[in-house]
C-alpha cells in the first residue's frame, strides 16, 4: 500500500512536470488548442501588409495557391519560388489547408508558411471544418469572413462551406461588405466556386447576382482541383479556379487598373 | 487544473482501495482467469490526456492486451475529447536479468465525444470522406519492472512510448514529412496484480 502511494506520488508529479511542455506529448488527434504563438495570423498579417504597401508606388501582384491539404514539400517549393519573387508582395491560400482538420496538420502548414518572407491570408475551405478544424481555424487565422485592401481595391475573403459547416453562408455579410467598398473595385475569395458541388441552384444564383450587383471584378476559388479561368455566366465577373497545390501551379493577379490574371507554374 | 489533479488522484486512490478489496482471497483471484491483471494509467500517446487502461499478459507475459478510456478535458482543447482504445504491445527485446523490456505496440482508437463521425452524414454525396471517427498508432517503448512484496501485487512497472498517429504516419511515407515532425512521447505506470 505504502509503495503505491509512492508510486501514485510520483506519476502526479510527472504529470504536472509533463503538462508544462507543449508539443512533445500528444493527447488526441482531436486537440483544437492552438499555441499562443501561432494565434491570430490575419489579424497580425494584415498590420505588417499595410507597413508593406504603404512604401509600394508600383501596381501591387498577389499570389494564390489553394487546397494545399497535405502537399507539404510543394509547399515549401512554392514558398522558396515567392521569397525570390520580389514584386509579389503577399499571398492567398484558397482554403483546405488540412486535410483531415487536425491541429497537426495546421501547425504542419503553419510551420513552412513560417519561412514565407511577405504576409499571407487564407479563406477556410470545407477539408478545414472536419473534425474540430473550425474551432482551429478560427484561433489560429481569425474571422472567416474579412476584408483587406491593396492598390485602392478591396479583397474580400468569404467563407461559402455549406456542408461542413453546417451552416448557410452569411450572404448578408458578403453583402454589406460589398457594399461598403463604394467606389473602389472588388475582387472575392471564397473556396468553392458557386459552379462547385456544394452550392444548390438558388444559392448559386445568390452569389452570381450579388458579384453582378456590386461589379466584382474577379472571383477567385479552389476546391476543384483543377485550373480554370472566364468569364463563366457570361457577365462582368471574372472567375478563377486555382489547382490544388499537388498540381504545383499557382495565380498571380496584378491589382493594376485592369485586373491582370496569370497562372504559373512552379 | 486543480480540479483535475485532485480527480485524477481520487481515481488513483479508488484505483489502489479497490484492487486490495478485489484481491482479498488470491485463491479467487487466481481461480478467474478472465479478471484483468495489469492496470494502467498512461499520460499522452494519442489516447487521451490521461487513459487507463484494463489488460491481460499473455504468452509469458511476451505479449500484452488491453482496453483503454482516455480523456482530454477541456483545459487542452475547446471540446472534451472521449476516446476508447484497445492496446497491444509486444516485447522485442529484453535485458539479462529481464527487469528492462523493449516493446513495439499498436492502438486502434476510437473518438466518442462527438469531434468525428462514425458514419458519413446523409448531406454528403457518397464516399465524399471517410469516417475519421478511428486512428491506429503504432509505437515503441521501454519498461522496467520493480517487484513488490505483497500479497495482491506483483510490482509496477513505469514505461515510456514514443510513437505517431496513421494520418501523420501517411504522410510520413508518402514523403511529405520527415519523421523527427511526427513523433511524440508518452508515459505511463503498469499495476501488475498475482
Amino acid at each position: 500500500m505504502k509503495i503505491y502511494l509512492k508510486n501514485a506520488g510520483i506519476v502526479i508529479l510527472l504529470l504536472l512536470v509533463m503538462s508544462s511542455c507543449n508539443g512533445v506529448f500528444e493527447y488526441s488527434p482531436y486537440v483544437t488548442q492552438v499555441k499562443g504563438g501561432l494565434k491570430n495570423i490575419i489579424s497580425k498579417n494584415s498590420d505588417w501588409l499595410y507597413k508593406i504597401l504603404h512604401d509600394a508606388e508600383d501596381d501591387i501582384k498577389f499570389a494564390v495557391i489553394s487546397d494545399t491539404h497535405y502537399d507539404y514539400k510543394e509547399l515549401e517549393k512554392f514558398i522558396d519560388h515567392i521569397n525570390n519573387r520580389r514584386d509579389i508582395s503577399f499571398v492567398v491560400v484558397g482554403g483546405d489547408i488540412a486535410d483531415k482538420g487536425l491541429l497537426k496538420e495546421y501547425e504542419f502548414f503553419e510551420e513552412i508558411m513560417k519561412g514565407l518572407n511577405k504576409p499571407y491570408f487564407t479563406v477556410i475551405g470545407n477539408h478545414d471544418y472536419l473534425a474540430g478544424g473550425g474551432e482551429v481555424y478560427r484561433q489560429m487565422f481569425g474571422a472567416f469572413n474579412y476584408s483587406i485592401e491593396a492598390a485602392g481595391k478591396k479583397i474580400v475573403f468569404f467563407d461559402d462551406i455549406f456542408w461542413e459547416s453546417n451552416k448557410r453562408p452569411d450572404f448578408l455579410w458578403l453583402e454589406n461588405e460589398l457594399k461598403s467598398a463604394g467606389s473602389r473595385e472588388l475582387v472575392v475569395i471564397t473556396h468553392i466556386p458557386p459552379f462547385g458541388d456544394q452550392f444548390s441552384k438558388e444559392d448559386e444564383l445568390i452569389y452570381v447576382n450579388t458579384m453582378k450587383k456590386y461589379k466584382v471584378q474577379l472571383s477567385v476559388h479552389g476546391h476543384v482541383h483543377t485550373s480554370y479561368q472566364g468569364y463563366y455566366y457570361n457577365d462582368e465577373t471574372n472567375y478563377v479556379v486555382v489547382p490544388s497545390m499537388l498540381k504545383k501551379a499557382f495565380f498571380e493577379i496584378t491589382l493594376s487598373d485592369n485586373i491582370i490574371v496569370k497562372e504559373s507554374k512552379l | 487544473m486543480s480540479g483535475l489533479i485532485k480527480k485524477v488522484f481520487s481515481l488513483l486512490f479508488i484505483y489502489a482501495i479497490s484492487s486490495s478489496a478485489f484481491g482479498a482471497d488470491s485463491v479467487t483471484v487466481r481461480k478467474y482467469r478472465a479478471i484483468p491483471r495489469v492496470y494502467t494509467l498512461q499520460y499522452a500517446g494519442n489516447l487521451g490526456f490521461v487513459s487507463g487502461g484494463l489488460g491481460y499478459s499473455l504468452l509469458k507475459d511476451k505479449v500484452r492486451v488491453g482496453l483503454f478510456y482516455g480523456y482530454v478535458p477541456k483545459v487542452f482543447s475547446t471540446k472534451a475529447i472521449h476516446t476508447l482504445a484497445l492496446k497491444g504491445t509486444l516485447n522485442v527485446f529484453k535485458s539479462r536479468a529481464g527487469q528492462d523490456k523493449l516493446y513495439i505496440g499498436t492502438t486502434f482508437n476510437m473518438e466518442t465525444g462527438n469531434n468525428s463521425f462514425l458514419k458519413l452524414p446523409d448531406k454528403y454525396p457518397k464516399g465524399y470522406y471517410q469516417t475519421n471517427a478511428f486512428h491506429f498508432t503504432v509505437f515503441t517503448g521501454v519498461k522496467s519492472f520493480f517487484a513488490v512484496h505483497d500479497r495482491k501485487l506483483k510490482g509496477v512497472e513505469p514505461y515510456i512510448e514514443c510513437g505517431t498517429v496513421d494520418t501523420y504516419l501517411y504522410y510520413c511515407l508518402s514523403e511529405k514529412l520527415s519523421l523527427l515532425k511526427i513523433l511524440s512521447l508518452s508515459a505511463g505506470l503498469n499495476l501488475k496484480f498475482k
